[in-house]
């Protein structure tokens, strides 16, 4: 009981010599007191919502699903990238295009292979046609000259 | 004319009513965006309690509001550097506290202590001015950090909420450090001839 007396006391005295009128902040003489920095306050909203624009690389950075996302995105640009000039054997093409143009090569197993890894099926194909085309038999009126240059492709 | 005038004072009344119930978090990133009401509104609530952190390190009212007013200077400089919007006022009496000694170093002000003599000699005496002179006396006794608390307290009864969140610690921290500064006041008054306090 004595003691909580003496620490009322204490408190009260305290609050006697401590505990005078409450200070009051005035604005208006603190912005004429220091000009310049409220002025600087200020500089920042009339810097508009450009400066506060957020950084693109900070907001990716900041959570781990935009990383994974952003990570993602960037590994499936460089596949299209790299795979771009690539074609299957199976692709499809607009024009079949002949690899050998005498009928000799043409018909030769290595320009025929060539003309199915390199073009497709539809490019063997028709290089197979040319060939036996150009081996049906000829009519008699026929030069030796034009005869070697039908087969020789020049 | 007076119709409009009047509708104007009326909507500012009612933005200056609208900034001052918003939380401190929302003011502080207003201001950090250049908001002017929000930066004086969080001035006029920190305010008592920057006094109170420069009074006990000055021991000067007047001084006191003058180093309040130059730290809210500093922190509207250094206002978009805040990192935690929610650490404010801790942020702030820190600053307040800075300018504090700078300018005790520098007008060759802090709490008076008188010797111990004197003081023997005032509760002799037994009067109640006395008795104030050396309840301060005891309180320039205690160190910086447990004066600061005792005039936070006491300056404008701050609750232990509001003491927690300027100075950064726990209210049961605050709690006992206050304990021991009365006791250490206590002890020290008694040693001092003025009974029991």
């Amino acid at each position: 009981m004595n003691k909580q007396r003496n620490e009322k006391r204490l408190d009260e005295l305290i609050s006697r010599t401590i505990n005078t009128e409450k200070p009051k902040f005035d604005a208006e003489k603190w912005k004429q007191k220091y000009p310049d920095e409220f002025q600087s306050l200020l500089s920042r909203a009339a810097k508009g919502d450009s400066a506060r624009q957020p950084n693109i690389l900070k907001v990716i950075l900041k959570s781990p699903l935009t990383k994974l996302a952003a990570a993602a995105v960037i590994i499936v640009a460089v596949g299209l990238f790299l795979g771009r000039g690539r074609h299957t054997p199976s692709g499809p093409t607009a024009e079949p295009r002949l690899i050998a143009q005498s009928t000799v090569k043409k018909m030769s197993l290595m320009s025929l292979r060539m003309a199915y890894q390199r073009e497709g099926l539809d490019t063997l194909d028709r290089q197979f046609q040319d060939s036996l085309d150009a081996l049906v038999p000829q009519s008699l009126s026929i030069s030796m000259q034009e005869l070697l240059e039908s087969a020789n492709g020049f | 004319m007076e119709a409009g005038s009047a509708k104007i004072m009326s909507g500012a009344l009612e933005k200056e009513k609208s900034v001052a119930q918003k939380p401190d978090t929302v003011l502080v990133k207003a201001a950090i965006n250049g908001d002017a009401n929000s930066f004086t509104e969080l001035c006029r609530r920190h305010y008592p309690a920057m006094v109170a952190i420069a009074h006990s390190a000055l021991g000067d009212r007047h001084l006191a509001e003058d180093a309040a007013q130059q730290a809210f200077a500093k922190a509207a400089l250094k206002l978009p550097q805040l990192k935690k919007e929610s650490r404010f006022a801790g942020w702030l009496a820190v600053i307040c506290r800075n300018v504090a000694k700078d300018m005790a170093r520098n007008v060759g002000a802090g709490l008076r202590v008188c010797p111990t003599d004197d003081l023997s000699m005032i509760a002799a005496k037994s009067r109640d001015d006395d008795t104030t002179e050396a309840v301060r006396e005891a309180i320039s006794k205690l160190s910086a950090s447990a004066r600061e608390l005792i005039f936070l307290r006491y300056y404008d009864g701050m609750s232990y909420e509001q003491i927690s969140s300027v100075l950064g610690i726990s209210e049961q921290a605050i709690n006992g450090r206050l304990r021991r500064a009365k006791k250490k006041m206590a002890d020290y008054l008694r040693r001092n001839g003025f009974g029991e306090v």
